[in-house]
């Protein structure tokens, strides 16, 4: 038996869906909020550049852990770094947006501190899948070792 | 394979996770956005009143919920705030207002009247006047996905209770009725409103004052209904020396107003100093001999016509007997202009009777008001 071979196509194309997802298209909602109500416009003071710097080291490590096959240390190590950044994404987003709302006679400052303990959660479980991935299928990446080792 | 099935169904949860987390976040937000959670004033509901030195409001709020999740933990704050001095704060907390429930909270605050300036009683009495109104709404949906803390605020136009308080002094006079009875009779406009915050009568009393006497002349009162407008002939009753003082002495008079909302407790007062401009200032009656070789009785009369009018006057000289009986008179009608002096002498001729008193009447035209001096001979 053959070991795979590390291809660049995949972890290019997930590295731009990433892209794609945390930083186009998170740009694209903003600017379109912001040209369709423009009340709603000092509420996204850093938030384009945040999205930026951090979406784009998400992406960088998106495709990272896409580049390492399932079972391997360094996709375990990757993912979980992944996770991380993803919750720093959601954190510095989250409070670079200054969710003070001015609208006639009401001032309102909103939070989300339930939605954002949900997004938490969410993430480390997504972590913890890369764990789980890592103990399922680190026997399998041992016998391609040993395979190619023998 | 078991344990790869295990792991994609792992990620379909997490994608559902991941859906259920972004339709919670929009149906949190939408309802705000759509104003489906909305906090309103009641303003029929505003009631006010003072009773044993304790102003109290109370005030209807409307809390609707029309959104996805229950609102929680709120609390409401009212704020009322007059001339960034006066500031009455009401709260009240809520534990739930289910979806879908529209309830009405009342708020009730209490100060003591003490911590009231009479300045701002003043100003809110004379002044067209802003009452900022601010309501404060903390609260949370179920399982605090969205907390919110919202401030609402409104500004209330107290309008002044009195428009105009016009004294005229300047047709003001004296008049007699009788010659122990004179009154002091002073015009005045009032233009009033009334609000849905302050209406029914105002009880007006005045007072003319001597402020340099520290003497106060005379009182009057009257009641005024709030939101209209009149005009009042202040009469005060003055004593028959206080009426001689008045006619003959220019001189500036306060008048003392207590002004009292009825069914408030509240009353204000002011002083307004006018210029009272006697008719007959600085009056002089001099020299006033009896001649035995002429059998004449020769007087002065002198003063200056302070009013703003033309005094109209006739000036009657009487010579009494030791028993009291008419022995010589003089009689002459004078016109005199504002701002003009007057001074005549008269000769009144007898007809061989000894005089023992002249009475030296002067009479106003226009308000029927008599000066009267005796002199012995």
């Amino acid at each position: 038996m053959k070991a795979k071979k590390r291809g660049l196509g995949r972890p290019i194309i997930v590295g731009l869906v990433y892209f794609f997802f945390f930083v186009v298209l998170v740009i694209g909602v903003i600017m379109y909020l912001q040209a369709s109500y423009p009340e709603l416009e000092n509420i996204f003071q850093d938030t384009i550049f945040y999205v930026i710097i951090f979406g784009s080291i998400l992406a960088l490590f998106g495709a990272l852990t896409a580049y390492f096959e399932k079972g391997e240390t360094l996709r375990l190590v990757s993912g979980i770094t992944k996770a991380a950044i993803l919750i720093a994404y959601v954190l510095v987003v989250y409070y670079s947006l200054d969710l003070t709302l001015e609208i006639d006679t009401v001032t309102a400052d909103v939070s989300f501190p339930g939605i954002i303990k949900l997004k938490l959660i969410l993430i480390i479980l997504y972590g913890a899948y890369y764990s789980f991935e890592y103990f399922f299928y680190r026997s399998e990446v041992k016998q391609d070792k040993d395979q190619l080792a023998s | 394979m078991v344990m790869k099935k295990s792991l994609t169904v792992y990620r379909i949860a997490l994608v559902m996770f991941a859906v259920v987390i972004l339709i919670l976040a929009v149906l949190s937000v939408l309802p705000f956005a759509q104003e489906d959670v909305t906090v309103e004033l009641d303003r029929r509901g505003f009631v006010w009143g003072v009773e044993e030195e304790e102003l109290t409001v109370e005030v209807d709020i409307w809390v609707n919920n029309s959104g996805n999740f229950d609102l929680k933990d709120i609390e409401l704050e009212l704020s009322f705030e007059v001339l960034d001095e006066f500031r009455l704060t009401a709260v009240e907390e809520i534990a739930r207002i289910k979806v879908g429930e529209d309830r009405r909270v009342r708020l009730r605050s209490v100060k003591n009247v003490s911590e009231i300036s009479n300045e701002l009683i003043d100003h809110l009495i004379y002044n067209n006047t802003d009452l900022d109104i601010s309501a404060r709404f903390k609260g949370s949906y179920t399982f605090a996905l969205l907390s919110f803390d919202a401030l609402y605020r409104d500004t209330f136009l107290l309008e002044r209770v009195i428009d105009e308080i016009d004294y005229d002094a300047d047709n003001a006079d004296l008049f007699s009725d009788t010659s122990e009875e004179q009154r002091f009779v002073m015009p005045v406009y009032l233009s009033t409103n009334d609000n849905d915050l302050i209406s029914g009568d105002a009880s007006i009393s005045t007072a003319i004052y001597d402020e340099e006497e520290s003497k106060t002349y005379s009182e009057d009162a009257f009641t005024h209904r709030l939101g209209r407008k009149e005009t009042v002939e202040l009469e005060f009753e003055v004593s028959d020396t206080d009426a001689r003082e008045l006619a003959t002495t220019s001189q500036p008079l306060v008048l003392r107003t207590t002004i009292s909302l009825e069914g408030y407790d509240f009353s204000v007062h002011r002083d307004d100093t006018f210029d009272w401009r006697a008719p007959l200032n600085d009056l002089e009656i001099k020299n006033i001999t009896y001649r035995p070789e002429n059998e004449t009785v020769t007087g002065q009369i002198s003063f200056h016509n302070d009013d703003y009018r033309r005094v109209d006057l006739t000036l009657t000289t009487t010579l009494y007997n030791h028993y009291g009986d008419i022995i010589g008179d003089f009689q002459e009608v004078y016109g005199v202009e504002p701002d003009e002096n007057f001074d005549r002498s008269f000769v009144i001729e007898l007809n061989g009777e000894e005089p023992a008193e002249c009475e030296v009447k002067i009479e106003l035209e226009r308000t029927g008001y008599e000066y009267r001096e005796v002199y012995e001979l």
